[in-house]
């Protein structure tokens, strides 16, 4: 019972932050269920950098009491904030949209089952959970030992702490260390997720029933919920391609005319919840740039960048300033002659009926049929969204220190591409839309 | 036109069936296969580590044994090298015992185990010695009687 009530504390203090920072970011109300999203995506990202940097003065119930009253001011300044926004329209559900949500409430309940049947995995355990284990018993801030305690390096004391910190958290509420309990917050990122998916692959389909069957069909993808990495093992991935799906849906907003500033937000978290977020940061920050310069903003072109840059920099100073031990992953020198191993192990991972199906099949004629219906700046966005950190992870096994590079390919490919498997589906989406974009017609000759 | 319209479409609705009919049974033998994880706050490390060391409640085992070893004394986990699930309980000892820092020892197939003046874990290697304690079958402990 007091697990309970710490759950729900954990999370309404969560939810309250989150709905805060949404608040500041966008200038409209929201759907629920997409305010559910950013809320749980922006608040795990304000509570657990704010108990990162809580930690350097304050640490136990002290910094349980300012990290709380911080959530809780956000919240109530969202709130007033919120009362100024204009109503959304709301348009009344057909009995179709009834039974899909109906399937989705089951499809819910199966990734929380799967998650209290399965255990944390290896890495969920020894990378993961062991940061917030420690953070707990040391009052809620990582001891700086641990970075340079070269007996836990096989831990990655250099990943960064959005998803131990706020297992820290909700360990704060619980009052305890619970490695079963924690599980259950896996399930919230698969529903933030599915709630962006399912209004960007409206928005990129323009038909809300080939929308909601994405939603429907997306957890069916093997490695979802069968691999490591997938949502039941504790690994930070899918939380990644949850952060990551929304900061493209907001990129994509973007580029239709809306505020920038979501985008910003999200895209900044990305390198706070795993190191691979670097990249994904500046694949999306580079496009954002690219659009606003050819908008001719220049400044606010250079000025998306700072948000993310400080972010990582913030966290490299921390590791320098503690004398972390630095990555044994990778090595300085590239190792071209990997190339041709590295796109064969690519391939057979892609055909990996086990942990894909034939989904991966489904993205190549999504994007082939994009290539002939629908040429626009959008299909050329999304597909550098998956293309660019398809070619930067893969190109990173150049560098690999590991003995033998195929097992380190074998071992982490698989989670990588399940990061890139939201927006696969956003290019399945945008294959399916019903009337193809119209191409703007070029300039009749001038009379002579 | 319309007709290759509707043949596009008519392509995508057999390619997902497809994709849903293939997958589905994944899922649910998945659900079906797996059992509930007996809730408990180290669910996670005993049941990964319980088929390791082929004992039950592992982490109490473990966490018992490091609260006998001094906290000023050096630790030692030897181990053959490459042997994963030796690397697995080290990971889990180091996890359960913090702050103590524990040096890690790997042995060429036929080396001997050498002798420390540490508390000492041998994982994976049939280790007879006297004030040995064993934690199951595969992992023991030997505390040096000199030990403060």
């Amino acid at each position: 019972m007091i697990i309970f009530a710490g759950f729900i504390a954990a999370f309404a203090t969560i939810l309250f932050a989150g709905f805060g920072a949404t608040s500041f970011l966008v200038r409209s109300r929201l759907t629920k269920s997409e305010h559910f999203a950013l809320a749980w995506l922006l608040g795990t990202a304000v509570v657990s950098f704010t108990l990162w940097l809580g930690g350097f003065v304050i640490r136990g119930v002290a910094l349980q009491i300012c990290v709380s009253a911080i959530c809780v001011a956000f919240g109530v300044i969202g709130a007033r904030r919120w009362r100024k926004f204009a109503n959304v329209a709301r348009t009344p559900r057909s009995h179709f949209e009834k039974i899909f949500i109906a399937v989705f409430a089951l499809e819910l309940m199966s990734i929380l089952y799967l998650s209290i049947q399965h255990t944390l995995g290896w890495d969920g355990l020894t990378v993961w959970e062991m940061k917030a284990r420690y953070a707990f018993l040391n009052g809620g801030a990582l001891p700086t030992e641990y970075f340079r305690d070269t007996s836990r390096w096989f831990s990655h004391p250099e990943y960064p702490l959005l998803l131990p910190l706020t297992e820290s958290w909700f360990y704060t509420w619980f009052g305890d260390v619970d490695q079963f309990w924690i599980k259950l917050i896996f399930p919230i990122w698969y529903a933030a997720a599915m709630s962006i998916l399912l209004l960007a692959a409206e928005q990129l389909s323009g038909n809300r029933a080939i929308a909601w069957i994405i939603v429907l069909l997306f957890p069916l993808v093997p490695a979802i919920h069968n691999a490591p990495g997938g949502i039941a093992v504790g690994y930070a991935d899918v939380p990644l391609a949850a952060i990551y799906l929304a900061a493209i849906f907001y990129l994509v907003r973007f580029l239709r005319g809306e505020s920038i500033a979501p985008f910003l937000a999200l895209a900044a978290s990305l390198p706070w919840m795993k190191r691979e977020g670097v990249v994904l940061w500046f694949v999306l920050t580079l496009a954002a740039a690219v659009v606003l310069w050819t908008r001719r903003s220049r400044t606010l072109s250079i000025l998306s960048f700072v948000p993310g840059i400080c972010v990582i920099l913030a966290w490299k100073i921390f590791l320098a300033a503690v004398r972390a031990l630095p990555s044994r992953d990778f090595a300085m020198r590239p190792n071209i002659s990997r190339a041709s191993g590295i796109l064969h192990e690519f391939w057979l991972t892609l055909i990996d009926r086990d942990l894909w199906g034939i989904f991966w099949g489904l993205v190549a004629f999504a994007m082939i049929a994009l290539c002939i219906r629908e040429r626009t700046r959008l299909t050329a966005v999304l597909l550098w969204t998956f293309f660019a950190p398809l070619a930067l992870y893969l190109a990173t096994y150049l560098f690999s220190a590991w003995p033998d590079y195929i097992a380190h390919i074998d071992t982490s490919l698989p989670r990588l591409l399940i990061q890139l498997t939201p927006v696969a589906w956003l290019l399945i989406a945008l294959a399916l839309r019903s009337t193809t974009t119209p191409r703007p017609t070029p300039l009749a000759p001038p009379p002579a | 036109m319309k007709t290759l319209r509707q043949i596009y479409f008519v392509a995508w609705a057999l390619l997902l069936s497809i994709f849903a009919i293939l997958a589905a049974p994944k899922l649910w033998q998945n659900l079906r296969t797996g059992h509930v994880v007996s809730p408990s706050p180290t669910a996670s490390i005993d049941s990964l580590l319980g088929s390791v060391l082929e004992i039950r409640e592992p982490s109490a085992h473990l966490t018992e044994a490091a609260a006998r070893i001094s906290s000023s004394q050096r630790t030692v986990f030897i181990s053959q090298r490459d042997d994963a699930q030796c690397d697995f309980v080290y990971s889990a000892i180091c996890y359960l015992s913090w702050p103590r820092k524990i040096d890690k020892v790997e042995l060429a197939p036929n080396e001997s185990i050498p002798q420390f003046d540490a508390a000492t874990f041998v994982c994976g290697i049939d280790a007879a010695a006297p004030q040995t304690q064993s934690i199951g079958p595969h992992l023991k402990l030997h505390i040096p009687s000199s030990s403060p």
